[in-house]
């Protein structure tokens, strides 16, 4: 009897494990209404963090006082292919951010509501910024609308530029990096100390050396694209990143990434004088360092020459709407909020975001922060649009890229090897 | 008879049921994506043409592939040696220490074994962290290496992989010694003690009635190390997503990136069914080979 008994106690321990399964698999299937329930991902760093939201909501629920919006802040990693799968199950969120360049893949693969119809009804939409709008589009038509934009900057400490004796701000690299020497001379004392801490992964801050000397990543020629690393101009540049990121920062910053150990953290603790720094550190940096408030000096990254600072990649987000929610008409009306100038002024003055058209600017108070970015973006460089990148992102690929040449690959060879890779995986999706 | 045999069928139909439910079902939707053209845009306008083998021949030709599979099969066969050594030297160790020392050992292991695997792989990536990771401190400190304080290791492929097969093997270590043990235990003691009558010295013990006698195990728990090693996922994906250049990237993550990062889903189900033949061959292959030598009835 012990015998049988065993096996068929399991098999109904299984099958009532089946049973419940079963149960909770079928997706409660909600009418498209009026009222259907919002629900939003935004991304970590972004609005969504911030008590801006709960005014962008009370104001949606003055238009919309029955529709429940719950915001849910998603971090970066992997979003890629988080967001395809919950868009594509058919019951994920109804509103969706994304990074610029991963944007072009969900207006690709149909996921996403067309709104061209509407376009209009977002303000100032006829002087969106092309790097955001752009994107944005797939086949003529609009799947997704700016959302912010967003630069890096350099960002200093005045103390320790007195400190070191420092009077004048950098011009070029070659005098970015004898502020660099004189900084280390300094501070020599604190451990790990770095003049200008530099991320060896951040290549958010290396591709501007390839941009300066009008090397790139990667380039189009008749709907067929490839790598641009290992023409002569990238390769002076991959050369000049790795000499700045040598010269600058800390042997031990070069195989890691802005966010371990967290950049603003370094900064914040006197380990470095110098970051570039995306819209949210300053705060962050005072937030742990309240001593450091009026401590912050900004500027535009230096570059070869003097008086022309090195490109920067003009990022930012866009937003769209899920092409399965069940209240379109809501999920407009909230995009028409936060796209609006009243929340993209907020933006701009309390996260150091770009707005998404310059109208949008406000005319006073704007941050140095703001300041400095406005100055740097004049020398821009938009990332290819183009639905392959965002495998390049999951992969993390240009991080580990940057950080190797910073660490002392031959740039020839990994420069080959880069091409091959991005070409096969930029011509594999989308075309 | 009769009726006892229905009733066997009737108990074992939930299993079958389930079975069929959770394993053939999406074995037979993996099998038919990997003959259709599948992208991201399948996923929502549901088209999906058939393709025949296009996605295996575009796996098949393509030279990271076989380059892919190489290293995987060179990253299992030093993670299983290594943890079926380790493993059998842990399970020695447990039979002959002290209580305490046992208890202690064995209360390790479980805990190593209950830990997450994301949880661990982030935890070996604080240690091995370039700026403030305890290695660095800690080898730096020793002095024999050199100044190691700013070390990267995941910089370079060697290091990465050997990092990432230590922590595969320490992850599978605990399972091998645990089970192992559990065979130990059963070996009559009788066949030990004759044994040292007869004189034999500790190496020819281990060579002549442990290991034969823990053959049927050791058969068994190679196969799952095999299998538990190729289809390692969390360790490399978190520790290295596969890079830098695509250098620690294994079955298990590229098949991962084609799916899922570059959107091609009928080549990520072709690399998948790709793995599950070659290990399905090894499997039977092997357990065949055992049977063969009557250590397996």
């Amino acid at each position: 009897m012990k015998t049988t008994l065993r096996p068929a106690l399991f098999t109904a321990i299984a099958a009532v494990g089946l049973l419940a399964a079963g149960c909770s698999g079928t997706p409660a299937q909600s009418a498209a209404s009026d009222d259907a329930p919002l629900t939003i991902w935004l991304m970590a760093g972004g609005p969504g963090e911030t008590d801006i939201i709960d005014d962008i909501n009370a104001t949606f629920a003055e238009e919309y006082p029955d529709v429940e919006v719950t915001v849910e802040v998603q971090q970066w990693d992997n979003i890629t292919t988080k967001l395809t799968t919950a868009l594509a199950s058919g019951n994920g969120p109804d509103i969706v951010e994304m990074g610029n360049t991963q944007t072009p893949l969900q207006t690709y693969s149909g996921g996403l509501l067309d709104i061209t119809a509407d376009r209009d009804s977002f303000e100032d939409s006829d002087t969106w910024l092309e790097g955001l709008a752009a994107p944005s589009e797939y086949d003529g038509k609009l799947y997704a609308v700016p959302m912010y934009g967003g630069t890096k900057i350099v960002m200093y400490n005045k103390a320790m530029f007195a400190e070191a004796g420092i009077t004048e701000l950098p011009q070029n690299l070659d005098e970015l990096k004898d502020v660099c020497a004189r900084l280390s001379q300094t501070f020599g004392s604190t451990p790990n100390f770095s003049g200008f801490y530099m991320p060896g992964q951040y290549w958010f801050s290396g591709a501007p050396f390839v941009f300066a000397l009008d090397g790139e990543l990667a380039a189009e020629d008749d709907g067929v694209w490839e790598g641009g690393l290992s023409t002569p101009e990238a390769q002076e540049g991959l050369a000049a990143w790795r000499d700045f990121q040598n010269s600058c920062s800390t042997p031990s910053s070069v195989g890691v990434n802005t966010n371990n150990p967290d950049q603003a953290q370094v900064f914040a603790d006197g380990g470095t004088a110098i970051i570039s720094a995306r819209g949210w550190e300053p705060a962050s940096v005072v937030e742990k360092n309240p001593e450091l408030a009026d401590q912050l000096g900004f500027m535009p990254m230096p570059g070869f020459e003097t008086g022309t600072p090195l490109p920067v990649i003009v990022s930012g987000s866009t937003i769209g709407i899920s092409a399965a929610t069940d209240n379109p008409e809501a999920a407009k009306a909230w995009l028409r909020i936060i796209t609006g100038k009243e929340i993209q002024t907020r933006l701009v003055l309390e996260q150091n975001q770009l707005p998404i058209t310059p109208a949008f600017m406000p005319e006073s108070g704007a941050t140095p922060f703001i300041e400095a970015s406005v100055e740097a973006s004049k020398y821009n460089k938009a990332l290819p649009a183009v639905p392959g990148w965002a495998t390049l992102e999951t992969e993390r690929y240009n991080e580990q890229f940057f950080s190797s040449i910073a660490a002392g690959d031959d740039t020839a060879a990994a420069a080959k090897t880069y091409d091959a890779h991005v070409a096969d995986v930029l011509n594999s999706t989308g075309n | 008879m009769r009726a006892d045999r229905r009733l066997a069928y009737a108990l074992i139909a939930p299993a079958v049921l389930i079975l069929l439910a959770i394993l053939a079902y999406p074995m037979a939707r993996l099998i038919l994506l990997s003959f259709q053209r599948f992208d991201s845009r399948s996923l929502f306008t549901g088209e999906a043409p058939l393709v025949g083998f296009d996605n295996y021949t575009r796996v098949l030709t393509d030279p990271q592939f076989w380059e892919v599979l190489a290293r995987t099969a060179g990253v299992t066969i030093v993670t299983v040696l290594a943890v079926m050594v380790a493993g059998f030297g842990l399970a020695q160790l447990l039979r002959k220490a002290a209580g305490w020392a046992r208890v202690t050992l064995l209360v390790g292991l479980v805990l190593i074994w209950a830990m997450p695997m994301v949880s661990s792989a982030i935890i070996w990536q604080w240690m091995f962290q370039p700026q403030y990771g305890v290695m660095n401190w800690i080898l730096t400190r020793l002095v024999i290496f050199g100044d190691l304080s700013a070390h990267n290791w995941f910089g370079n492929t060697f290091e990465a992989l050997t990092i990432i097969i230590v922590m595969v093997v320490w992850k599978g270590l605990p399972f091998v010694a645990l089970t192992l043990y559990a065979g130990m235990t059963q070996i009559p003691e009788e066949l030990y003690e004759a044994a040292a009558l007869d004189g034999a010295r500790a190496g020819a013990i281990t060579r002549n009635i442990t290991v034969p006698m823990l053959a049927p195990i050791i058969g068994v728990l190679t196969t799952l190390q095999v299998i538990w090693s190729v289809n390692s996922f969390t360790p490399f994906w978190v520790l290295t997503q596969g890079g830098p250049a695509g250098g620690t990237t294994t079955l298990s993550i590229y098949a991962y990136v084609k799916a899922l990062s570059a959107n091609d889903y009928g080549a990520g189900a072709a690399i998948s069914i790709l793995t599950v033949l070659i290990l399905s061959t090894f499997a039977i292959v092997y357990v065949r080979r055992l049977s063969a030598q009557g250590e397996i009835s």
